[in-house]
């Protein structure tokens, strides 16, 4: 009970913070300062609680809860600092499962720029290339910041080329104890815009840059231990020349138990990854690609083997009027990089770079259940895409023209092939693990989606969007057994009423067949309906529910929710209830557990 | 030349920041149940080299009653060394009558002996160190002079045993804890024996039949194999490291050799590790039950 009154308490304040800076930032919006501006953003995320034992929504200890923050910066010229406060005390039940807890200032930076030089200090993010080897930054609905805390500096010496170099301590979650940590990285990175140098080269539509990075992290080694089950009888050879009397029997026949040890001097503490990149484009082509390379980094998410790890992301696109082409390739292998070799795998802290998911991203209900979670540690993929607009005025394309888009993307795991020494002596763990074919696909389909849409408007009041999908999805991404092979099929109907008022509906059918080895609970086909309605630009109110139609279960998932936008503030009420699953931001996932409750979200930027 | 020494420094800063491991090794030792922590510095100061002595010995060898007489009279001097009596050869071997129908030999022993090629009755092996050329066991005239001549002050490895008896199970289990306080090279491995005081039964003395001596540390079994077991598979050891684990023993019925029952009250457990290259022991430790 006490802390239920806390929790309130805290999150009252945290609100009543919330009214103040409503009030100020309506009022005065930007802060001018001397010559100076004072500039941030508010959000506050509340929910209160109420548990369903229907959906699986468990009674919290806090029913009350909310992730609160503040942001201040103040520029003046080419200088700027600000500070962060964020309030996570009592957070959102999902950040609490991911430990994204606590409360104070979390970011504190100053910078100065000018032609030349920018240095800054204090907590920064950064990106090098696409991030393959370093991308700090954050993500406020993933409960991601990994800020770096310590310096950058940017270099232009010459017009088209940059140079950076950082040297940093990796933000984890709020623990600020900065002074007992063991671990650091550094920087460096290299870019030179040709077409900036060389005006014939503009002048024809062509950019080309290339670019290179050095990323290398320390952390002190320690001895490691860890488990080994082995089977004895496949094994028998091996340990039987060792000696050893003295394992744990398993309740598995032949298994053993027994530990085994990563002596300090056997740990790299130097871990580095470098990268080299090439951007090159002319009139409506484009070309990227980033090859990344990482030494030897044993870690709790490889099973502490010792390969080098290695990312290819490739990426080509063509367009022109009402076409538009892209295909993508994406292969990485033991890539999982981060600051501190024991960081848990299941969650984004302390990851120091970013294996993006190259597959499309929906923002359609159904299938965001189901998004494709990148795997740093071994995926080997493609994506094409096509965008066509049938013109318009005409018999086809209509009075609007019609978007037509098609996709289709795969990903499987690696290929691999182990080491002969894990064959002798029945685990990966401290050699170098695998080897694997560049180009070879493993068995294991870990995602494919193949489907279209088409969108058309009518008239000024009617828009029609049709989509159809079908994926593989492999609920290993989700930690558990089975595929989702689904046919999902829906649209989307939107009708202007006049200028301010429009209704919008959204219809989603996922079609998963009876037959599969799907959990019980995660089979059967899924219904999703919204109605949308908004008054321009203030009023938002929307109905929706997620019904799990196939399944024994029948279980409904209603929501309702109003918005309400004023200049730069949003202020949105929502009530109902959410399914457990994942969310991906960019094939960055977390987890979400279910829910039931009432929400209320702020953000106001002045 | 700014240029030369600014790219020479980035360079060097590239290297330091990179640690490539050897992986064509075995990186890794699977260690069983034992248990690797850092070394404790305060407890190695504290650590006395002790010298383990394996009296070869018969209840029918004639000066075997002196060379025990003098093991106890240097033991006296001396309470570094540590003492195990391994009946061996055929004057061990029981006779069908009292007082000489006691069996303390045991497979252990006779393997030891075979081993360590100990020809004629009294002899000792000290801390199992060549007397020469595939010839470890002392005459009973070099014992005193040759432990007299170990260096002490080398001490390379520590041992701390603690043992418990589960009267309700009938059995010992032996913790030991390997202190590696110096380097050492070679693979070694850990071995735990039970022996047991106050076995009352005959004995040639001098050429006289004893009926009622008193033989003492008689080796009765070992508790993890003939020469012990690794500490790590390929049985080297980390410098300042300390290597724990347990060994047990059964010593009720399932005991084997219950001809001689186990008294526990006479007994203790004696651990030593062995250097698996030179077959020494370097360090020898003992716990009375």
């Amino acid at each position: 009970m006490n802390t239920l009154k806390l929790s309130i308490s805290s999150c009252l304040s945290a609100f009543a913070l919330l009214c103040l800076l409503l009030f100020s930032s309506s009022a005065f919006a930007q802060i001018k300062v001397g010559s100076g501006t004072i500039s941030g953003d508010f959000s506050f995320n509340g929910m209160f609680y109420i548990p369903d034992s229907t959906i699986g929504a468990r009674d919290v200890d806090s029913k009350v809860r909310a992730n609160a923050w503040l942001n201040l910066n103040y520029t003046n010229g080419g200088f700027s600092a600000g500070a962060r406060y964020e309030f996570y005390l009592f957070p959102l039940i999902d950040f609490q499962d991911i430990h994204y807890q606590g409360h104070g200032i979390t970011n504190f930076f100053a910078d100065y720029k000018n032609d030349f030089i920018q240095v800054t200090g204090g907590y920064f993010y950064e990106q090098f290339g696409q991030g393959l080897t370093l991308r700090s930054y954050e993500d406020r609905n993933l409960g991601i910041d990994n800020s770096l805390l310590g310096g950058r500096v940017k270099v232009t010496p010459y017009k088209g080329i940059q140079l950076k170099g950082i040297w940093g301590i990796e933000r984890h979650n709020f623990n600020f104890d900065y002074i007992k940590r063991n671990d650091y990285v550094r920087g460096l990175d290299a870019e030179v815009a040709l077409a900036d140098m060389i005006p014939k080269l503009s002048e024809k539509g062509v950019t080309l840059t290339i670019g290179g990075s050095f990323v290398s992290k320390f952390e002190k080694a320690e001895d490691k231990m860890f488990d080994i089950y082995i089977d004895t009888a496949k094994y028998h050879a091996f340990y039987n020349g060792h000696a050893i009397t003295d394992f744990t029997a398993t309740d598995i026949p032949d298994v053993i138990k027994c530990q085994g040890l990563i002596s300090s001097d056997k740990i790299p503490q130097n871990v580095a990854s470098w990268a080299t990149r090439l951007n090159f484009g002319i009139k409506g082509f484009r070309l990227e690609g980033e090859y990344a390379s990482k030494v030897n980094d044993p870690n709790l998410s490889n099973d502490y083997i010792y390969k080098r790890g290695e990312a290819l992301l490739m990426s080509a696109s063509y367009s022109m009027k009402g076409l538009g082409v892209s295909a993508s390739f994406l292969r990485a292998d033991n890539m999982d990089f981060r600051s501190q070799r024991d960081a848990t795998p299941a969650y984004a802290a302390l990851t120091l770079n970013y294996i993006p998911a190259i597959n499309r991203q929906y923002s359609y209900q159904l299938l965001g259940n189901y998004s494709y979670a990148s795997q740093p540690n071994g995926q080997i993929g493609a994506q094409a895409q096509v965008n066509y607009q049938i013109p318009k005025k005409t018999k086809i394309g209509g009075r609007y023209g019609t978007d037509i888009t098609v996709n289709y993307a795969r990903f499987h795991d690696l290929q691999k092939t182990l080491v002969p020494l894990s064959d002798t002596i029945g685990t990966i763990t401290a050699t170098e693990g695998y080897t694997s074919k560049f180009f070879g696909f493993g068995k294991t389909l870990l995602y494919q989606d193949i489907g279209f849409d088409i969108t058309r408007r009518f008239d000024k009041h009617w828009k029609l969007m049709l989509m159809y999908n079908y994926i593989n999805y492999n609920m290993v991404l989700q930690g558990k057994p089975g595929t989702i092979n689904g046919n999902h099929v829906g649209f989307e109907l939107t009708y202007k009423i006049n200028d301010i008022h429009a209704l919008r509906l959204e219809n989603q059918y996922l079609f998963i067949p009876k037959k599969n080895n799907l959990e019980e609970k995660e089979k059967g086909s899924w219904i999703y309906l919204l109605l949308e309605y908004s008054i321009s630009p203030k009023w938002f109110i929307t109905v929706s529910d997620q019904w799990h139609a196939g399944n024994k279960s029948k279980l409904h998932y209603p929501n309702a929710a109003v918005a309400f936008v004023h200049n730069t503030t949003r202020i949105a009420l929502n009530f109902g209830k959410t399914r457990a699953g994942i969310l991906c931001v960019g094939g960055v996932c977390r987890t979400v557990p279910a829910s039931f409750g009432l929400g209320l979200s702020v953000t106001t930027t002045f | 030349m700014k240029k030369l020494t600014l790219l020479l420094t980035t360079l060097l800063l590239l290297s330091q920041a990179c640690n490539k491991i050897d992986t064509t090794q075995e990186l890794f030792r699977t260690i069983g149940e034992v248990e690797v922590t850092p070394y404790d510095p305060e407890y190695a100061k504290t650590v006395i080299q002790k010298i383990y002595v394996e009296e070869f010995t018969g209840h029918r060898c004639v000066y075997c009653p002196a060379g025990a007489r003098e093991l106890k009279d240097i033991m006296a001097e001396d309470p570094a060394i540590i003492l195990t009596a391994i009946h061996c050869s055929s004057l061990a071997d029981p006779l069908s009558t009292p007082p000489f129908d006691r069996n303390y030999k045991t497979p252990m022993g006779n393997i030891i002996e075979y081993d360590f090629n100990i020809k004629g009755l009294p002899k000792a092996t000290i801390n199992r160190m060549e007397v020469k050329t595939n010839e470890w066991g002392f005459d009973r005239n070099k014992w005193r002079s040759v432990i007299a001549g170990i260096d002490r002050k080398n001490v390379k490895a520590g041992i701390q045993l603690q043992c418990h008896v589960d009267e309700g199970t009938q059995e010992i289990a032996a913790s030991v804890a390997v202190t590696i306080i110096k380097d050492l090279p070679n693979p070694v491995q850990i071995c735990l024996v039970l022996q047991q005081d106050a076995f009352i039964s005959g004995q040639v003395d001098n050429g006289v039949p004893i009926p009622d001596y008193e033989h003492n540390h008689v080796l009765r079994a070992g508790l993890n194999g003939n020469y012990g077991t690794k500490l790590t598979p390929n049985g080297l050891v980390n410098t300042h490291y300390k290597y724990a684990t347990t060994c047990k023993i059964a010593y009720g019925n399932s005991f084997p050799y219950s001809n001689l029952p186990i008294e526990i009250s006479n007994c203790s457990i004696v651990a030593y590790l062995i250097d698996m290259v030179t077959k020494e022991v370097v360090q020898v430790e003992q716990f009375e039950l």
